[in-house]
């Protein structure tokens, strides 16, 4: 019994030890437990005070973001309010607020019904609220009808642009994303103001409401500046359509000017004809009267008529080359000019006159000390117009002391010439008059006479020559200093030169050439058998163009002296049938006959076949040289 | 190793065998904490292997067959203690494909410094390869894991052990169709 009991007792002790065990193992886990719980629970209270810390930092910074964002918005101008397209509330930011004018406070959502009291309705003038009306409710549908529609559900806080991504309803316009509406000023006296809308939708950040996104803007000044823009565009067009409709009336102005310009042009040439017509007659019979046995009384008064008839000649000559200068036909015509004798013939020509006033006139060369060119190539004729116009200006305006000619070569292969007179001299500020045309000074101290044509031609030679001319104070203050600056090529002169004084035409066999004239004025017709008859010369006279053919056909002529303008048959196409005859009289030298002094008049009957042109009035120099030259 | 694997070896012996010789296993494992064990903690998984030694000792089993009833044991009651892994699959091949995948990460977030063992399944054709890989000898407490979740959801499945891959660190799996 003792026994049984015994082994009961240490069986239970054994059965209270392995209870013990594992009751100790419990503890012993629960206090590893227990423990692992403490450090548990500091880290998570660590880390809560982490996340207090870290939200308070958010906080501050969204505040600061905000902040930003309403500044940004005010800065910009925008304004932004939000409604939720299913409940109809919504708010607006400070900038919205003070676009529409709605205080503080003032709770805010999309309008559900036209009528009644609506904060943003009632902000806008009355004839617009309908509009706004419908468009705010129009775009809470279409964008509610998007979300069913939506073929990719979004992301939470994804713009849900009705154009990108709605394919089925896909009918919301960008333009119906937009409106513009007027809003009544903040008081009775103040205007209303004009506010532009843009609407966009997103949904919430649980994908279950979608929301209304409006920017506003205040654009009531972009409005006023494109009116303005718009004023003054309507303003610039009606100017460019007064400038144009003034445009117009100076071009046909212009027109009519031209047209009567040209129409003057062709009365000068037709006036230049006319006159020189009776001209040639005039100063040929004078040239010829000059050999008649005169006394001396009629040689004087002869010298005078013959002066006369000289300048008027010159007035005659520089009206059209004025004419040709501004229609831009002046032309040079160059051949070698032997330097030292055209200074003396045309300086001693002057220097007489000079005299005649009791004027002393001193011609200087070389004075720049380079060589003076013996020939160069020049237009003898213009060349010697300019010398008379400055010549005749300084003889003219001057009524006492001396008057200088300085000339020389001032730089490789540039002329300059200087006419220096002790005269009245001309104020700085006018010296550019001087060569407009007709810029004749108009002074009291002289009867100046004359066209004030002279030194406006002269300017336009000396450009036509690339060359340059002005005027500047004479030496000492005193007269004017008047001088010309031109390019020169120099030439090797002819290899005879005829005495200027022998003036006698020979044929290259010696004997006297035998001329035929062909014109139609008589006493031009004696002129020229004069002239021909002092040249050594054989004349026959015709009077019209079929007279010369048949003369020339039957006769046996060296040259035909061939007026342009005559009855029967004109001077051009007499050179024409002339030219057509059979044998070798068809290459008889002709030479045109014409009072005509313009190219372009000249060119017909140098194309017909004359190989040359004498104008008139004839001047027994020019007659000389034009025969002479087709001797060989 | 968590805790959880010491203290529920110890349930399983209790269980399936006895109080005292899960007293005597703890007893004989000569474990340096008298076999005290918080799921939360972590252990060695030493202690793990020694208390199995002991169990074998004692019971004169092989280690593998313990290690392997012990896995199918196990496999039941984490379907019961945490069923929220077990939700949203409906076998065990499933179960075993997310193990990777999903139930490994959600272990690493948890602990971050917890050094699970590789688990990697693939279907190849009819049939599942499970390839076991650790740094801790478990390679038969896997088997039976595998074994107790093919029971757990019922599935028709049987499970041969690809013997070219032998060893307690790694092993590979064919779950195949019945």
């Amino acid at each position: 019994m003792t026994t049984q009991i015994a082994d009961e007792l240490q069986e239970m002790e054994a059965e209270l030890a392995l209870l013990r065990r594992r009751h100790a193992r419990s503890e012993s886990a629960r206090a590893q437990a227990e423990a692992l719980l403490e450090i548990k629970s500091r880290v998570l209270a660590q880390a809560n005070e982490e996340l207090k810390s870290n939200r308070e930092l958010l906080r501050i910074e969204l505040g600061q973001r905000t902040r930003q964002l309403l500044e940004a918005q005010r800065v910009a101008g925008f304004g932004t309010m939000i409604w939720d397209a299913e409940t109809f509330k919504g708010e607006l930011s400070p900038h919205c607020r003070q676009l529409l004018g709605i205080p503080e406070g003032v709770e805010i959502g999309g309008a559900r019904t036209i009528d009644g009291p609506h904060p943003i309705l009632d902000r806008v003038v009355p004839e617009e609220r309908q509009r706004v009306f419908d468009w705010s409710i129009n775009f809470t549908r279409r964008a509610l009808d998007m979300k069913r529609h939506l073929p990719v559900q979004p992301q939470a806080g994804e713009a849900t642009c009705a154009i990108e991504r709605c394919g089925t309803c896909g009918q919301i316009a960008d333009c119906d994303r937009m409106l513009e509406f007027r809003v009544k000023g903040d008081s009775d006296d103040q205007p209303n103001r004009m506010i532009r809308a843009l609407a966009e939708t997103s949904l919430d950040e649980n994908l279950d409401r979608v929301l209304v996104f409006i920017t506003v803007q205040d654009i009531t000044r972009e409005i006023e500046a494109a009116n303005e823009a718009d004023a003054l565009r309507h303003r610039d067009q009606r100017r460019m359509r007064e400038l144009e409709e003034l445009a117009q009336e100076l071009r046909t102005a212009r027109e009519a000017a031209d047209r009567a310009n040209a129409a003057k042009t062709r009365f000068l040439a037709m006036m230049s004809h006319d006159i020189r017509t009776p001209m040639n007659g005039v100063i040929g019979m004078l040239a010829l009267f000059e050999d008649t046995g005169l006394s001396d009384n009629q040689k004087e008064v002869l010298r005078h008529m013959r002066a006369s008839g000289d300048q008027l000649r010159v007035l005659l000559d520089d009206i059209i080359d004025l004419e040709q200068a501004e229609s831009g036909k002046l032309t040079l015509a160059t051949f070698p000019l032997e330097v030292e004798k055209f200074l003396e013939t045309s300086i001693g020509f002057w220097a007489r006159a000079a005299r005649d006033k009791g004027l002393t006139l001193e011609l200087h060369r070389g004075v720049y000390g380079l060589p003076q060119p013996k020939w160069i190539l020049a237009d003898r004729y213009r060349l010697r117009q300019i010398v008379d116009n400055l010549l005749s200006n300084a003889v003219k305006y001057t009524r006492r002391g001396e008057i200088q000619v300085r000339v020389g070569v001032i730089r490789e292969g540039w002329f300059r010439c200087e006419v220096i007179d002790s005269g009245i001299g001309i104020p700085p500020g006018r010296r550019a008059e001087l060569f407009a045309d007709f810029g004749q000074l108009h002074t009291a101290d002289v009867e100046a006479g004359g066209s004030g044509l002279g030194l406006a031609i002269c300017r336009r030679i000396v450009e036509l020559m690339d060359g340059q001319i002005g005027v500047e104070a004479g030496p000492g203050g005193i007269g004017s200093c008047f001088w010309v600056e031109m390019p020169f090529v120099e030439v090797d002169g002819p290899a005879r030169h005829e005495s200027a004084d022998k003036k006698v035409l020979r044929r290259p066999d010696g004997g006297r050439p035998r001329v035929l004239v062909a014109e139609d004025v008589e006493t031009n017709r004696i002129v020229a058998r004069g002239m021909l008859s002092k040249l050594g010369c054989d004349v026959e006279l015709v009077a019209d163009g079929a007279e010369a053919v048949a003369a020339v056909g039957a006769g046996s002529f060296d040259v035909v002296l061939m007026d342009m303008s005559m009855p029967v048959l004109d001077g051009v196409e007499a050179t024409r049938q002339i030219r057509s005859l059979q044998g070798p009289v068809n290459a008889i030298p002709i030479i045109a006959l014409t009072a005509y002094s313009r190219q372009e008049e000249l060119a017909p009957i140098l194309t017909a076949g004359a190989m040359g042109c004498v104008k008139k009035p004839i001047v027994l120099d020019e007659l000389y040289c034009a025969i002479k030259a087709l001797f060989p | 190793m968590k805790g959880v694997i010491f203290s529920e070896l110890i349930n399983w012996v209790e269980e399936d065998f006895s109080p005292a010789l899960a007293d005597q296993m703890i007893t004989g494992a000569q474990l340096p904490v008298c076999g005290g064990y918080t799921a939360v903690g972590n252990y060695p998984h030493e202690q793990a292997l020694a208390m199995l030694a002991a169990l074998g000792a004692l019971t004169g089993r092989e280690g593998d067959d313990l290690s392997d009833a012990y896995g199918y044991w196990l496999a039941g009651r984490l379907a019961k203690h945490y069923p929220q892994y077990f939700a949203g699959h409906d076998s065990a091949i499933s179960f075993l494909e997310a193990i990777d995948g999903i139930h490994q990460k959600e272990v690493s977030k948890l602990y971050p410094d917890a050094r699970t063992p590789s688990v990697i399944a693939a279907v190849n054709g009819q049939d599942l390869l499970v390839s076991y890989a650790s740094h801790r000898p478990f390679a038969e407490v896997a088997h039976g894991l595998i074994r107790g979740y093919i029971d757990h959801f019922g599935d028709n499945l049987a499970v041969l052990r690809d013997e070219q891959t032998p060893g307690p660190h790694a092993a590979r799996f064919i779950l195949q169709r019945k």
